[in-house]
């Protein structure tokens, strides 16, 4: 007999019956997804390096002779070292790069051309297979580099080394675990070990250098041995954390898909508690007819229990597979140079589906429990007990001054605050994981960011090709002059500006037993003072230094504390005066005062000019200016700060806005398949009302317009509340990513106003309304003179 | 006497499962105003049909029906809206109100609503009141719809339909979910309503409440049978003797 109860239940209810499905269809898919998702993410670093082999450790040094030997000593004699491997390499810059058609390489640093049979770690392609080959003639790029330039597969480039010189076809884009971050600044040029021998033969030695994968059950000893030698040209050296950090902007980009597959989670779970507790209590005359002809409680749960068994598992079923491909979806467009993969495979998504049954049964569970207060009684009188003395009705017509369709909707959502307030907060967490997300954008491509790089902030940058020309023995002396060159050519023009430059150094500091090898930066044409500190005053004289909260925590160091700094050419003492942020080297950084004489033939690079106005142009003349510049330097790029600040970043600011499209779209999605699925609900619950309104005289058009401002309230409402919440959660999310990178302090996020407060909002409430207005559409199906029909 | 409601050829078809049911077979008579016409039947004989498409809440399958003048059969959806906010009052079986409103304001909705209906804010809710107080039920104004009984809620329903000052009220039943004592005060509220000059159409199966009714019509098979008239209910000693005599003209045509 149940099984018959069943199937007349499961016929009879189609409308109920199958929105519930389709509930349950969505949540076994994003819980499904994003679990699996979320582990991705979380192991999707240390996946990636012991993928590609990468070791525990790392060196890039930089020159041959005796160096080689005493980096290799120490790896053969390190008790820590359990083995190594060595990979040579070749340095190179822009210039040894010729592009087809004469286009100029973007790219501000260095290259690391590399010997394909010589490479010690695996390579991945597009498609996250390992990369087998590279054929004569042929050449790999890291992907950053190849986007960066506009570059494709079939293109062609030439390398230029010295008097050699050969052409390549692009072979593709290579994930590369060590060098692949856009932070790390070193792309890779990977070509056949033939071509390599050619180009690099007779080269200086100072352009080679060698990368080693160290595998070490201690970092931190092999680090002290290693920076305890200042015979060592090091580039850059550290463990799996260290590098982890070089990829904080694809992390940034997987973070949002971890907000987003929680916030999916927890949409799925209110909107499935909704659907249940619904459709149940729309049963209660049912239950108090079969109480009424003898049923016990027990047997009447069990009924409902095994309905919605049939359909939980039928739902979860459909929505496991279907989150196979969606996740995959969404982890493909998670990152474009780390290779990402689900850990947990089918059985992780299994067990999320039957995770879903599970809960769907505790849920009816607890919704059941009702069972036991229906009353036959209820049946009888429709639900109504007539012992409720609760007001249900907030609001008075007479009072309200609303038409009634306004009224009724309003009254509505302040009279069930649960169902709206449900509705609400799975709005709220829509909007706001967009807010989320064009806030960090907007705050990545703002040029104000530039200050978190420990730089000044200016108008204009102008690319340096020439900074090699200064790292050498009077190399500071001829930047002056060089600089003062700019200023007056750019005066001449009528556009009067101060030229400033930053060199960066590569120096050891020891503070008694703790040392710190970090990037030192001294600005040239600029002042100490002029930088943005967090504490101390900044320094005054050549022996003040101030530090990043980072390098002061590996120094055991505070404000006011005499510091060694170890230079080629003997040590000097120095004094923290200040401390500072820097979203550069993952948070380490030293700054010199600018009378600190040091010989610029030690440091590691030098940033682009900077150049800043001094008769305070508007937006529109530094636009005009820059193309004049442009003509001016013809062989160099111009940058705006906003553009100057992408180059820096990478493409975080670039993936993220892809994932922005998704996340839209998904967030559009969800939020048209909620409200659907919720109005086409309430249709089905209202039905009576809505013919009792048709027979009394309302047009379809005030129905359908009660249903939509219904809705539209509680859309208005969340986006007032996201409007108040979103520099919270922006600061709670990506604000932490911030950190993360350095930002100890925080980060003040870039909010404009018109994206946050007016377009996203209107685009989510006009595709959700416009939904809404579909569905109520059936509001005119509903036939008056059925009204004393409904139950 | 002017007519308020003119039936002609009046014709209702359902297809159910490609099978013809003809609800309705060529109807046709004449409502003028200020009358209480009852519509008697038995069960299934078409009774609830007729009032739904004579009120232009269901569509007809032929034949035509006129409402003070105006052909409704070619009045659009919107149009027909309108026409029963302003123009006509129902009252249903069931006493069926929005839940999530109070009582007073499940009467004043359709005031609210009408465009029609020129009384200020502060008139319509004066007249709703006016409403309850005449029919008995002021002391639940501010109360949910559930904390009202049957009888009251049935008297808000009527007090609902009166509240735009329509030609007509259609009642379907209006006594059948309802005790004795509750079922006479409502018939009383409806025959007082019809002298204050409300034309009023109402189906029901009770002879005390087709009694009170100046014409009774009965309905078999979709057809209409025939028709008594018993004229105005003026005053209560009469009722007995109408009831008489409607039974014995119902006995005549076999209910």
């Amino acid at each position: 007999m149940y099984f018959h109860i069943l199937k007349r239940d499961l016929r009879r209810k189609k409308a109920m019956n199958c929105i519930l499905l389709l509930f349950i269809i969505l949540t076994a898919m994003f819980l499904s997804s994003s679990v699996n998702n979320i582990t991705a993410v979380q192991t999707a670093l240390n996946h990636y390096f012991d993928k590609a082999g990468i070791g525990s450790y790392f060196v890039v040094t930089k020159g041959r002779g005796e160096q080689e030997q005493v980096i290799k000593d120490i790896l053969e004699q390190a008790e820590v070292v359990e083995s190594y491997g060595r990979e040579p390499v070749f340095f190179m810059n822009a210039e040894n790069i010729s592009l087809a058609m004469g286009r100029q390489v973007e790219q501000g640093g260095t290259l690391v051309l590399c010997d394909f049979a010589e490479t010690r770690i695996i390579l991945f392609d597009k498609d996250n297979k390992p990369v087998t080959e590279v054929g004569e003639g042929e050449v790999y790029l890291s992907r950053g580099f190849l986007e960066k330039n506009s570059l494709a597969v079939g293109d062609t480039l030439t390398l230029i080394v010295g008097e050699r010189q050969r052409t390549f076809t692009v072979a593709g884009g290579v994930k590369d675990a060590l060098l692949g971050s856009d932070i790390m600044g070193l792309p890779r040029i990977v070509v056949d070990g033939y071509s390599f021998a050619y180009l690099t033969e007779g080269a200086e030695a100072g352009y080679f250098g060698d990368i080693y994968y160290i595998e070490t059950d201690d970092t931190k000893a092999l680090e002290q041995e290693i920076v305890s030698r200042d015979d060592i040209n090091l580039i850059v050296q550290g463990d799996r954390a260290m590098l982890a950090m070089t990829y904080v902007m694809d992390m940034l980009v997987a973070g949002i898909l971890l907000v987003v597959s929680f916030c999916l989670i927890l949409i799925a779970l209110l909107v499935l508690r909704f659907a249940i507790t619904f459709t149940l209590l729309s049963e209660y005359r049912e239950i108090g007819i079969m109480k009424a002809i003898g049923i016990p409680n027990g047997k009447i749960r069990c009924l409902y229990l095994v309905k919605y068994l049939a359909l939980a598992v039928l739902g979860s079923l459909t929505g496991l597979l279907v989150s196979i491909p969606f996740g995959k979806m969404l982890l493909q467009n998670a990152s474009k140079t780390i290779v990402m993969e689900a850990q947990g495979g089918i059985f992780l998504n299994v067990v999320c589906a039957a995770a879903v049954v599970v809960l769907i049964l505790l849920f009816c569970f607890g919704c059941t429990r009702r069972v036991k207060k229906i009353t036959p009684c209820e049946a009888a009188r429709n639900g109504q007990s007539g012992e409720r003395y609760k007001k249900k009705s907030v609001l008075r017509l007479g009072r309200a001054g609303l038409m009634p369709p306004e009224f009724m909707a309003l009254n509505d959502c302040l009279g069930n605050g649960k169902r709206y307030g449900l509705l609400l907060l799975t709005f709220t967490i829509c909007l706001s994981m967009i807010v989320i997300i064009i806030n960090t954008i907007n705050t990545l491509s703002s040029g104000n960011l530039i200050v978190a790089f420990n730089m000044m902030q200016s108008d204009v940058y102008l690319d340096n090709q020439e900074v090699m020309t200064f790292m050498t023995k009077g190399g500071r002396e001829r930047l002056t002059e060089r600089i003062e060159e700019i200023e007056k050519q750019l005066a001449a023009e009528g556009m009067p500006a101060r030229c400033t430059m930053e060199m960066s150094f590569k120096l050891l500091f020891i503070n008694g037993e703790e040392r710190c090898i970090s990037i030192t930066s001294q600005g040239t044409g600029t002042q100490a003072e002029e930088y943005v500190y967090l504490e101390g005053t900044p320094p005054k004289q050549a022996d003040e230094i101030a530090v990043t909260g980072l390098v002061a925590e590996k120094l055991g160091a505070q404000i006011g504390d005499t510091v060694t700094m170890v230079l080629p050419d003997g040590e000097r003492k120095c004094m923290i005066t200040a401390l500072y942020q820097s979203l550069s080297n993952m948070g380490e950084g030293v700054r010199l005062h600018e009378t600190f004489e040091i010989d610029y033939a030690y440091a590691l690079g030098g940033s682009s000019y900077q150049l800043t106005f001094t008769d305070n142009p508007d937006r529109q003349e530094i636009g005009r200016r820059i193309d004049r510049i442009g003509e001016l330097f013809e062989e160099s790029f111009v940058w705006d700060s906003d553009e100057y600040l992408c180059l820096m970043i990478g493409g975080a600011a670039d993936y993220l806005e892809e994932v922005k499209e998704i996340v839209v779209l998904l967030v559009l999605f969800i939020c048209i398949f909620v409200v659907v699925l919720m109005e086409r609900s309430f249709l089905a619950k209202e039905t009576g009302e809505i013919a009792i309104l048709k027979a009394v005289g309302f047009a379809d058009r005030a129905l359908v317009r009660w249903h939509m401002v219904r809705i539209g309230i509680v859309l208005l409402a969340s986006t007032v509340l996201t409007w108040l919440l979103q520099p919270w959660l922006s600061q709670m999310s990506a604000g932490q990513v911030f950190q993360m990178m350095g930002m100890s302090y925080g980060v003040t996020f870039v909010i404009k106003p018109f994206e946050v407060f007016f377009f996203y909002p209107l685009l989510l409430c006009g595709g959700t309304l416009a939904a809404v207005w579909l569905t109520a559409q059936y509001i005119r199906k509903i036939d008056a003179s059925k009204v004393s029909n409904i139950e | 006497m002017e007519k308020v409601l003119e039936v002609k050829d009046l014709c209702k078809t359902y297809v159910v499962n490609k099978r013809q049911i003809n609800v309705l077979k060529n109807l046709n008579f004449e409502i003028e105003k200020g009358e209480m016409v009852a519509v008697m039947g038995p069960s299934g004989s078409g009774k609830s049909t007729l009032l739904y498409t004579a009120s232009g809440m269901d569509s007809m399958t032929a034949g035509s029906v006129r409402f003070g003048g105006r052909d409704i059969g070619g009045l659009k959806a919107k149009a027909l809206a309108d026409l029963r906010l302003d123009e006509m009052g129902f009252v249903f079986q069931q006493m069926y109100m929005l839940k999530n409103l109070t009582v007073f304001d499940n009467i004043v909705l359709p005031a609210f609503q009408s465009k029609k209906n020129a009384d200020s804010k502060k008139e319509k809710i004066r007249k709703g009141e006016a409403l309850m107080k005449k029919l008995g039920i002021i002391e639940i104004a501010d109360n949910d719809i559930e904390e009202a009984s049957g009888g009251q809620l049935q008297r808000a329903c009527i007090c609902r339909s009166l509240i735009n000052n329509p030609q007509m009220v259609f009642a379907d039943e209006p006594t059948g979910a309802l005790n004795r004592s509750a079922s006479e005060e409502v018939m009383e509220q409806f025959v007082q309503i019809n002298r204050e000059g409300t034309t009023i159409m109402l189906v029901t199966h009770d002879i005390r409440v087709a009694a009170k009714c100046s014409r009774v019509m009965y309905l078999v098979d979709g057809t209409l049978r025939g028709e008594c008239r018993l004229g105005k209910c003026e005053k209560a000693e009469g009722t007995r003797e109408r009831e008489r005599t409607l039974t014995s003209w119902l006995t005549e045509l076999g209910w």
